[in-house]
């Protein structure tokens, strides 16, 4: 079963850092980083996109009863876009281990132990098809990160870590009572308890609306601090930038992944009704939180602080995609997912390269490193570019995706294009690629949600540029006593060339290859990717066509639908 | 409008007539006029009739035309005038949230943080160590809830 | 009579292992008298076998041999507080005599009055026998004789676990308050007696089954209640908690967090099942009318309903947020003892709804008992195995969170062990911290108490505030340089129960749904399976009570 071993392998390989001397750690990290994402390609290609509906790769089918009596089973299985999220997840776990090789000196087992069962729980995340799988993996990724955070951050680490996990883990145990509720409901129909995603998602569709309402609500409280969600969002900062360079990335790569794709997984199936109820009020939360982070961002001098409020903006443009509910839209955010995770991971690398040999992050005292970083310089704008949105990079195309979803996420524009809404989109770049979208548009949004998050493209372009124009370009600041000819390190470190070392440059180049490639084709993706959206779509149609009286709301439902 | 496809946006264009005229020819007509209307005049101002490098008939036109001149030379304030309606107040903004973010946000999940501790601390008094000060409180607890419960179900 | 001694040869072993111990412990012989311990343990682990295996079904019994109500609880008890007992008597290894053995071994005469350790074992052995007796008592006074010979030990155990002022202190207080509890619960006992006419408590549940709860027996109900909150450290009855905790040797503490929890919870279990949670929500009878139980009702009466509704939301609330500004580690565990009470509680009033175990809130106690038991254990044994230099305050013991610093270097199996049970505390998945408290959700959830499953999620999450101290500081945190290094206690014993706790946090997991299954049986109202007789259907206030049937096993009287 592949997806037991991509889970497996990292935390075997943990256990064998923990008993090996501290001189292999990274050699075995760097094997049980490796190995996983072979095996991950294999199963990308093992994998049948045709039905990429079906969870394949695991046993979900016939999973293994672990504690029947609570009907607890454990169920493994991918659809693509859970596929895509453990490529993703395998991809930035020797990226991890190879940049850190140079900045961790101290205690270097333990950092390694942990990074690898970081690995393991959140591909875990991605591929539980049990609830309660998928809550342990969820819960449990919180400490690896909390001890990388605490042992190997910089000054206000402590307090950084403590907030990223209290805040966390009240989201998660709202979230948990949730979806405890939605079982509880699934057994009192069928008799029998389960905790299987399957099973209680067709029953949680059978809620009433104002029901589906307060599970919303559950739900969207632990996904959104997560993701982050305005106003939840002020833990990462402070994580993000007091976190090791590693640890940013995987933050930003894929652990803010677990809350969105928490969203796409279980709000937008479990709770329909709601989910198209509460759609603009979900979307104005993202709008405001691109906006406002946005420009916070513009007045940092902290790179990295900089870097992670642009991660809250960009994250608003996903979970805006999300509940467009349209196929243009969920497919853009899932995109979404994907491009940030390697862009802005990227990002946190060459923000975390430029540490090593200045240790400063702040824009006042570096400056101008095109003349003595011209590889990391390119590199920089590279990802730049790809974080702004440049068409011809995956940023725009995940970003226009979203955009246009969100615009056409109105009934007028539904009701205009007639049986067909996939007419707009025949023609165009995609149309002629071959892609065909359908899909109803439920309506909740519109062109104006699609209007004010335009703008935030134009102030992530002014943060980004901004940011770049300092560091990449202008006048050569530097730090004193960090000039190249006495730059020999203090504190027993390896002594770092000026421009970036070949194994710097070998864990970019994977990224920014992906970066361009999904940039310029990314119609292979997004045909895979169509089947389970389109399923997911499905689902919000038929809630939209039992929702034929109107809205629903908890105040008024609540004496129509009598006692619980 | 906007929820109109793009085809209600274009109807059939061809019937359209400006002045009895097609309006595209119109259009290339005025346009090349005024061009060349344009480029004789700055040869009449400045081209023809120069006599040193730094004269021209047009400098006598300066002081009738009053200030136009000047804001044609500073671009017509364009930057300053995107400075100060568009990227000033946006700074401003992004300041102003970035204050907002430190402490009305974070503050509020900072308070929601402190509030089990001012909890504990409001609490803390009651484990005095006293035997006497526990046995009361044991009692009077009993008889607390005992009222609050009785009155609660009543 | 010959039939209620099925039931009692867990206990008898025990007893009957007490008086060898207490022989054993006054040899002048140093080898007799380390046998004192290994005896005890003998005792532990037979009586949790022949618990095992000759406890008797519930099918095949008779109304003269036990309570009906929770029958199969009877075994379950008996082995998990054999099983937990015998990693508590891991942890006694050296808390008494160990300066007077120190003496003996200098050249001192062995004195028999000086001698203590016949003394603590024999005690430790009567308190378990007494939790043995609680889980099958099916009479009042049996219970409450069950009840006090599991605590009047305890007391003792607290004032000798130490030799300082601590110690003495705490047992003073102790005995006190423990005397309060036990006359508060001893009057609702009296008033049971008088409302219904007869101690026995199957004869007590066929009295309500028939006429309903009285006032008087109301009345009793509550500050029975009230009283065994003593026992489980609930609000108002918790003072005593943190002060006994740090004042007792950090092993008699485990030993504090675990058996008068247990017999507490187990009492509690039994009256509310006297009542049984076959009521309408919304019964008061404070009318002076009996509440009467309905067909199809799922609710205990409305008073006692609110009553433990309040206890347990306060209780875990108090003890959570008392926990969070503490240094001292054994009064952070004291406070977070009181809030685990809480989060059983509401398996209490969750009641065994259809009798699954996710819906099953009396076995999702009787569970999370078992899981408690051994993860407090766990972190109370890491306490018992260090040690400083004696002569400070606090005696050897290890005081306050900064002296875990350092501990992964120094003694990585412990600091492990630690993080472990600290974390399963917390009720972090994968461990079985979290799969003790996800069926209290479940159960809570069915039984419609949504404003309780908040309160309890909300201060899970609080709970994390001292957990993630307790779990990280001995990993994380470098030793202070310029403080006293903590070493290992020289009883190796200690080390090996914090060990096998740990691992019994993650291996009982792994083995959960065999445990989960027994504790589903254990939880089984008998109601549920076989109805006592046929509950009359509600008519308007106080019409028409069909009358009872006896099914035919109850035709005799109990006396």
């Amino acid at each position: 079963m592949i997806l037991l071993a991509l889970i497996l392998i990292p935390v075997v390989a943990a256990l064998v850092v923990a008993a090996a001397p501290a001189g292999k750690a990274k050699t075995i990290a760097l094997v049980g980083t490796l190995v996983p994402l072979v095996l991950a390609v294999y199963a990308a290609m093992a994998f049948d996109y045709a039905f990429g509906a079906t969870f394949q790769l695991g046993n979900s089918g016939d999973p293994i009863e672990w504690l029947p009596q609570l009907g607890l089973s454990l169920s493994l299985g991918a659809d693509t876009v859970s596929l895509l999220l453990i490529l993703l997840t395998c991809l930035l776990g020797p990226i991890c281990v190879l940049a850190s090789t140079t900045a961790i000196t101290q205690r270097v087992k333990t950092y390694y132990a942990w990074l690898l069962v970081l690995q393991g729980a959140m591909t875990g995340v991605f591929a539980a098809r049990d609830l309660i799988v998928f809550y342990t993996c969820f819960e449990f990724t919180l400490v690896p990160m909390f001890v990388l955070i605490s042992l190997y951050g910089s000054t206000n680490r402590k307090k950084a870590a403590i907030k990223f996990f209290l805040f966390t883990f009240t989201g998660s145990i709202v979230a948990l009572a949730g979806l405890v509720y939605v079982a509880w409901v699934n057994a009192q129909e069928s008799g029998k308890w389960t905790f299987d995603i399957g099973t209680l998602q067709e029953a949680a569709q059978g809620l009433p609306g104002w029901v589906q309402a307060w599970v919303l609500l559950a739900l969207m409280l632990g996904f959104a601090v997560k993701v982050p969600l305005f106003p939840f969002h002020t833990w990462l900062p402070l994580a993000h930038t007091e976190a090791p360079t590693a640890g940013s990335v995987i933050l930003a790569g894929v652990l803010l992944k677990l809350g969105t794709y928490g969203i796409f997984r279980f709000v937008l199936p479990f709770a329909p009704i709601a989910v198209i109820e509460y759609a603009p009020f979900i979307a104005v939360l993202s709008i405001i939180g691109i906006l406002y982070a946005g420009l916070i961002c513009w007045v940092q001098t902290d790179v990295k602080k900089l870097v992670a409020y642009s991660s809250v903006s960009h994250l608003g443009f996903c979970i805006l995609g999300l509940v467009a509910l349209n196929n243009i839209g969920i497919t853009g955010s899932v995109m979404y997912m994907i491009n940030h995770g390697l862009s802005t991971g990227a990002l946190f690398l060459l923000i975390g390269m430029m540490y090593e040999r200045y240790h400063t992050r702040s824009m006042k005292e570096v400056g101008g490193l095109a003349s003595k970083m011209p590889v990391w310089s390119t590199f920089m704008v590279f990802f730049v570019m790809a974080s702004v949105g440049l068409p011809g990079l995956n940023g725009f195309v995940s970003e226009v995706m979203c955009l246009l979803g969100t615009f056409q996420s109105s009934s007028a524009w539904g009701s205009a294009t007639g049986s067909d809404p996939a007419g707009g989109l025949d023609s165009g770049l995609w149309g002629s690629a071959g892609v065909v979208m359908e899909g109803a548009t439920p309506g909740a949004l519109g062109p104006w949600f699609a209007a004010i998050a335009a703008v935030g493209m134009i102030i992530a372009a002014i943060y980004l540029l901004y940011m770049v124009g300092r560091v990449v370009f202008g006048p050569l600041v530097e730090p004193r006593g960090h000039g190249h000819a006495d730059h020999g390190g203090g504190g027993g470190e390896p002594h770092l060339p000026a421009d970036l070392t070949p194994r710097e440059i070998g864990i970019l180049v994977p990224l920014a290859a992906l970066c361009l490639w999904l940039g310029v084709y990314p119609s292979p993706v997004l045909q895979a990717l169509q089947p389970p959206i389109s399923a997911t779509v499905k689902v919000l149609d038929e809630a939209m066509a039992r929702v034929e009286h109107g809205p629903v709301s908890p105040v008024r439902s609540a004496g129509a639908e009598g006692v619980r | 409008m906007i929820g109109q496809s793009s085809a209600a946006l274009h109807p059939a264009h061809h019937e359209g007539k400006f002045l009895g005229q097609d309006p595209h020819a119109v259009m290339y007509y005025v346009s090349a006029v005024v061009g060349l209307l344009g480029i004789g005049t700055a040869l009449y101002l400045h081209y023809l009739g120069r006599t040193t490098s730094q004269t021209a008939r047009a400098d006598s036109l300066l002081a009738s035309l009053g200030p136009v001149p000047r804001w044609a030379q500073n671009k017509w304030y364009v930057d300053e005038f995107y400075e100060f309606l568009i990227r000033r107040p946006l700074l401003v903004t992004g300041h102003l949230l970035h204050l907002i973010d430190q402490f009305l946000v974070d503050g509020l999940v900072n308070l929601a943080g402190y509030l089990p501790r001012a909890m504990g601390k409001a609490i803390r008094p009651s484990q005095s160590g006293e035997l006497h000060g526990y046995a009361v409180g044991m009692v009077g607890g009993i008889a607390v809830l005992l009222i609050i419960v009785l009155l609660a179900t009543n | 009579m010959i039939e209620r001694l099925a039931f009692l040869w867990p206990e008898i072993i025990l007893f009957s292992m007490t008086c060898v111990v207490m022989v054993i412990g006054l040899s002048p012989n140093l080898r007799t008298r380390k046998l004192s311990a290994w005896v005890a343990g003998f005792g532990v682990v037979v009586a949790g076998l022949q618990a095992a295996i000759t406890t008797p079904h519930a099918d095949a019994l008779l109304p003269e041999s036990g309570q009906l109500l929770l029958p199969e609880m009877v075994m379950y008890a008996k082995c998990m507080i054999a099983g937990v007992g015998l990693i508590l008597l891991l942890l006694m290894a050296g808390t008494v005599d160990r300066d007077e053995e120190q003496a003996i071994a200098g050249g001192k005469a062995f004195d028999p009055l000086r001698s203590n350790r016949a003394e603590f074992y024999a005690f430790f052995l009567f308190s378990l026998t007494g939790l043995m007796l609680c889980a099958g008592a099916d009479d009042l006074i049996w219970l409450f004789l069950a009840l006090e010979l599991t605590s009047l030990p305890t007391y003792i155990m607290v004032t000798m676990s130490t030799n300082q002022n601590r110690s003495r202190e705490a047992g003073v207080k102790y005995f006190f308050l423990g005397a309060l509890g036990s006359a508060t619960f001893l009057y609702g006992f009296a008033l049971l007696y008088g409302g219904t006419g007869t101690t026995n408590l199957n004869a007590i549940a066929e009295n309500f089954r028939q006429s309903g709860i009285n006032s008087i027996a109301l009345a009793g109900i509550l500050l029975s209640i009230l009283g065994l909150g003593f026992k489980i450290a609930a609000v108002p009855m918790h003072f005593y908690t943190a002060d006994v905790y740090e004042g007792a040797a950090a092993q008699v503490s485990a030993f504090l967090a675990f058996v008068p929890k247990t017999a507490g919870f187990l009492a509690l279990l039994l009256l509310t099942a006297t009542m049984g949670w076959v009521y309408a929500p919304g019964s008061t009878g404070l009318s002076g009318d009996p509440i009467v139980p309905v067909q199809g009702g799922t609710h205990l009466p409305e008073v006692v309903r609110v009553l433990l509704w309040v206890i347990a939301a306060l209780t875990m609330t108090v003890g959570n947020v008392l926990a969070i500004l503490q240094t001292s580690v054994k009064r952070i565990l004291a406070y977070s003892s009181i809030a685990h009470s809480g989060y059983m509680l509401v398996g209490v009033i969750a009641g065994p709804g259809d009798g699954s175990f996710a819906q099953n809130g009396l076995s999702a106690v009787l569970f999370y008992l078992l899981a408690y038991g051994v993860m407090n254990v766990g972190t109370f044994a890491v306490i018992a195995a260090l040690e400083r230099k004696p002569g400070r305050e606090g005696g050897r013991e290890v005081e306050s969170v900064d002296d875990l610093r350092g501990l992964w270097a120094s003694h990585p199996a412990l600091a492990l062990a630690m993080t472990v049970c600290s974390l399963s505390l917390l009720g972090l998945p994968p461990l079985l911290g979290f799969f003790g408290k996800l069926p209290l959700f479940t159960s809570a959830i069915a039984a419609g108490e949504i404003p309780l499953v908040l309160v309890l999620g909300v201060n899970s999450a609080i709970a994390a505030f001292y957990y993630l101290r307790l779990a990280f500081v001995p990993m994380l945190e470098p030793v202070d340089v310029g403080s006293e290094p903590t070493v290992i206690s020289p009883f190796r014993s200690r080390k090996l129960g914090a060990l096998i706790s740990a691992v019994g946090v993650v291996v009982l997991v792994v083995i959960g749904n065999r445990l989960m299954e027994q504790s589903r049986q254990a939880g089984m109202y008998r109601p549920l399976s076989r109805p006592l007789h046929a509950l009359p259907v509600v008519g308007s206030r106080g019409a028409e009570v069909a009358p009872a049937e006896p099914s035919p096993s109850l035709a005799e009287e109990p006396h």
